[in-house]
């Protein structure tokens, strides 16, 4: 024991003489960067899969919140600057209507006729591979017969959705096909191997509800760009792909995810949901993208969403079942009284019993469970970027043949949305939008903007930052938002900060880094932890 | 002490951390990342190592190739209950369209039960209407008879062999695309033989039971078998239903074709209810069923051809085929509570008696019991169940790859 002690105090003295032998500049002059610089090229990319049960096991086994570690891929502002797995859209700059109906692409669309070029590869939709007219390719599924539209409508929204938020989805159409529209190819191959054929594809068309007309409604998913490399994990690194320097389970990005998700009903996030190519541009690098929305909503693909989905894990730890067997289903969870509409295209969503922090993935995500909460503000944020109208125009993409699916589902993602900005802009300061204006600082409430609370009152201390040292000074004459003489007064290249605190719970605050320019001040950090 | 050291220790790693991250040369946020990058690149070998699967997706791969790729592969099951764990051979060939599939496979079980079976069944009109062509065979020394009638006795427990061989055609039709209505119709060949069981542990049937007990325990004859099944069904999932309702009715024709003494009708029929409430995650299920024999006062019903109660798919509480007769009636409630996905338990009771005439059918003399169960299924694929059974002759345990109704 005694030993012990001394190795960890031995240890502690050398983290500290290192720490401080390693101190450096805290700002960069590029900060705060808006985008990754371009990547290196990727030469040695290997082909790789990752199998669903050894996924899900994995996964369920080790559930426990990681250690507090705090995100990556940020940038000093804690936003997530452009790279190949993220691109600033929605929330930084407001995409018009038409944008957010284009989504990932809208110029795509399959023209018949089509040639069916084989079986689904995986998942649990009905669906086949197909080539359009002008030799695009597709991967294409189709609705549930006992839920016509559902998974189309969810696979279309769920996706411009994510394109709207930020990340690389596919193009997706829904398109009306009938049988006379098709035609088999001669190469065209089952998951299996063997040769498929126009039976096949009947038997496919067996399992497709069919419209008044004799059509068939089916959504096509068109290959995305580049050759595909498998799936990425949602903790470590590619070992083949030298910009991939950061933990998967640490990147912004992927935690605040979290978020998106649980407001789409998303359950189904998962790493054989995602799809890494490799992009041939001067040189090739890999892009990463999320697919397969099918399962997301008030859809699981094949049939409408289990209730218990979003609210639990599917494999309960020992303790939990055998509490649950013991109660006998006598004390019934919220998630099971919930009521779900007549409606079979909105399959079950709902939002009042929706609890954004409580909500699950079908099974625990590593990079959901590293999340923080700076990570779910940010999440946040981008999701109430969304106004009702965005919404509403979004869910259009679906192309609901009944209005009342269209309204529901446009009410259900607003109550959603509501719930979310509520709880995590009460979780730590919502403060955002900094910038110096006629030497004032100048920032938004969020939780006062979206109407959550009432316009709160702060307190601001300013201090010097030397940049080098990282300590702060602190100046006596900056009062409330003004900038203190000092500052207005100091060099190009002088840091400042302010510490922001909320007056009725002085746990809460932020500090807020600015650097004097040549031509006045910019805001370069943020930090939401004090 | 050491925990306040330790939690110091790791504050001040998790505070040095970005700093010391940072090379005193770099002089802006994308030289370091792209620092960041190069110390990666360089430690990426120019000939990558080929990707290797995991030993649990390839044990799972195996699994799957060995049980549902290869066009020779490994059965499991398929043995009438009781045989214990069975495996063998399985050959399969389909025609590209798939509209032909021909299986042919061998089995047995550590129990000494072996048999095989062989099967071309073809579909037209889009898999609407189907037609099979079959035979199988089974030896199974060990079938256990306790006696005709609701009044026999457990501690009459006596075993018997048979050999079973039939040869069918079988034609179904299901027009819609859910399936809700199917008809079906069969006519083939019933061959029966059965005899002393070369087990010692109980005694054998035709010791302990005369002919006029068990009719046709002395002399096996032929049938010719023609049937006729009407199967409507309204339920949310085929093979984990939750909601809905089904009703299914047979009727058998066997014609006696030796002996021309044990020519009957058959006739069944079973209606499965469902009552969910709580999103589906509570569900009263509830059964009856009625196997119900019709004869002329000149034939007899061969025991070997009696409906039966008990086991795992009826009375549950009793031992496998407990009671024998010539009708027979079946109810079962069970009230089914999910405790995550893919796990259900399940509360139950069974009702049931077998008799030879309507006047015998008592609630007094009906047999019952009472149990728990876990069951396990993915999506609408049956897995597992485990059912334990208690009633008054004491307790059973069943492990089921089949759901109960």
């Amino acid at each position: 024991m005694a030993s012990s002690a001394k190795y960890i105090l031995a240890l502690f003295i050398v983290v500290v003489v290192t720490a401080e032998a390693g101190l450096s500049q805290k700002y960069f002059p590029d900060d705060p960067i808006q985008a990754f610089p371009p990547p290196l090229p990727v030469d040695h990319a290997v082909p790789r899969d990752i199998e669903p049960v050894s996924d899900f096991l994995k996964n369920s086994l080790n559930r426990n919140p990681r250690p507090p570690v705090p995100a990556s891929a940020v940038n000093t502002l804690g936003n997530v600057p452009d790279s190949d797995w993220f691109t600033n859209r929605h929330e930084r700059r407001r995409m018009s209507i038409e944008e957010l109906q284009r989504g990932a692409g809208t110029d795509n669309a399959p023209i018949p006729p089509f040639v069916v070029i084989g079986g689904k590869l995986d998942g649990i939709s009905v669906g086949f591979r197909m080539k359009d007219s002008v030799g695009r390719k597709y991967f294409v599924k189709a609705d549930p017969v006992s839920h016509p539209e559902m998974m189309t409508a969810t696979e279309v929204i769920v996706s411009k959705f994510f394109y709207a938020l930020g990340y690389n989805t596919p193009e997706n159409y829904i398109f009306c096909a009938k049988r006379s529209d098709f035609r088999v190819s001669s190469k065209a191959e089952l998951n299996s191997g063997r040769p498929m054929t126009w039976d096949h594809f009947e038997d496919i068309l067996r399992k497709v509800p069919e419209r008044s007309d004799g059509s068939y409604r089916f959504v096509a998913s068109l290959a995305v760009e580049g050759e595909s490399i498998g799936p990425f994990r949602y903790e470590g690194t590619r070992g083949d792909d030298p910009n991939d320097t950061i933990p998967h389970e640490n990147r912004r990005d992927l935690r605040g995810l979290f978020v998106m998700a649980s407001w789409l009903n998303h359950t189904d996030v998962k790493a054989t949901n995602t799809l890494d190519t490799i992009i041939q541009n001067e040189f090739p690098f890999v892009r990463h993208y999320l697919i397969d929305f099918g399962s997301a909503l008030g859809s699981d693909g094949d049939m409408a969403k289990d209730a218990r989905f979003g609210h639990e894990f599917m494999l309960p730890t020992l303790s939990e079942a055998v509490t649950t067997i013991l109660k006998f289903g006598l004390f019934p969870e919220d998630w099971e009284r919930a009521k779900f509409p007549h409606l079979d295209a909105a399959g079950h969503f709902q939002s009042k019993v929706f609890d954004p922090q409580e909500w699950k993935t079908d099974y625990p995500n590593p990079a959901f469970l590293s999340r923080l909460p700076d990570d779910e503000f940010w999440g946040a944020k981008l999701v109430m970027a969304f106004n009702d109208e965005d919404i509403r125009a979004i869910v259009e993409t679906g192309q609901y043949s009944d209005y009342r699916v269209t309204e529901y589902m446009t009410q259900t993602l607003i109550n959603r949305r509501e719930k979310i900005g509520k709880a995590y802009f009460s979780k730590l300061l919502a403060l955002d939008h900094f910038e110096v204006r006629n030497g004032e600082l100048v920032f938004e409430d969020l939780a006062a903007k979206y109407g959550f609370q009432p316009p709160a009152q702060y307190g601001i201390g300013w201090f010097e930052l030397d940049n080098t040292t990282q300590q702060r000074t602190p100046l006596l004459d900056g009062k409330e938002n003004r900038l203190p003489q000092r500052a207005l007064t100091s060099a190009p290249g002088t840091y400042f900060s302010a510490r922001i605190e909320s007056i009725q719970n002085a746990k809460l605050c932020v500090w807020v880094d600015i650097r004097k320019t040549d031509t006045g001040f910019e805001v370069v950090g943020i930090e939401r932890s004090c | 002490m050491n925990k306040a050291l330790i939690s110091s220790c790791l504050v001040m790693m998790y505070l040095a951390g970005p700093l010391h991250a940072q090379s005193l040369t770099v002089t802006s946020r994308a030289e370091q990342i792209e620092e960041e990058r190069l110390a990666k690149a360089a430690t990426i070998p120019a000939v990558p190592p080929p990707a290797t699967q995991a030993l649990l997706p390839r044990t799972l791969d195996l699994i799957d190739r060995l049980f549902y790729g290869y066009p020779l592969r490994l059965r499991m099951g398929g043995l009438p209950g009781g045989s214990g764990l069975a495996l063998g051979p399985l050959v399969q060939w389909r025609n590209d369209p798939d509209t032909t599939i021909f299986t042919t496979s061998a089995i047995g079980s550590f129990r000494k039960v072996y048999g095989g079976d062989t099967a071309v069944e073809t579909n037209f009109a889009n898999r609407r209407l189907s037609l099979i062509l079959g035979g199988g065979y089974f030896n199974k020394p060990q079938f256990d008879y306790y006696g005709p009638g609701p009044d026999s006795s457990k501690a009459d427990r006596t075993q018997f062999l048979e050999e079973n061989t039939t040869a069918d055609l079988a034609l179904r039709w299901q027009p819609d695309k859910q399936r809700h209505f199917t008809a079906g119709a069969r006519i083939g060949g019933l061959f029966v033989n059965v005899g002393p069981t070369p087990n010692d542990r109980f005694p054998s049937t035709e010791t302990v039971f005369s002919p006029a007990e068990t009719p046709g325990i002395d002399n096996q004859t032929n049938f010719l078998v023609s049937a006729g099944l009407i199967d409507i069904q309204y339920l949310d999932l085929a093979n984990v239903p939750t909601s809905g309702a089904r009703g299914t009715v047979t009727f058998e024709h066997y014609a006696d074709l030796k002996l021309k003494g044990f020519t009957f009708n058959r006739a069944t029929a079973q209606v499965e209810g469902y009552i969910p409430f709580f999103n589906k995650k509570r569900v009263i299920a509830m059964r009856a069923g009625t196997a119900l024999s019709f004869k002329d006062p000149d034939q007899l019903v061969p025991f070997y051809l009696q409906p039966t109660l008990g086991g795992p798919q009826d009375l549950r509480g009793y031992r496998r085929w407990r009671f024998y007769d010539n009708n027979s009636m079946i109810f079962t409630v069970e009230y089914r509570y999910e405790v995550s996905t893919g796990f259900v338990m399940a509360l139950f009771s069974d009702a049931g008696q077998v008799f030879s005439r309507a006047s015998q059918i008592s609630w007094t003399k009906m047999q019952s019991d009472v149990g728990f169960g876990l069951r396990m299924h993915a999506r609408d694929r049956y897995g597992l169940r485990i059912d334990m059974g208690f009633s008054h002759e004491g307790f059973q345990a069943w492990l089921q790859v089949q759901n109960i109704f």
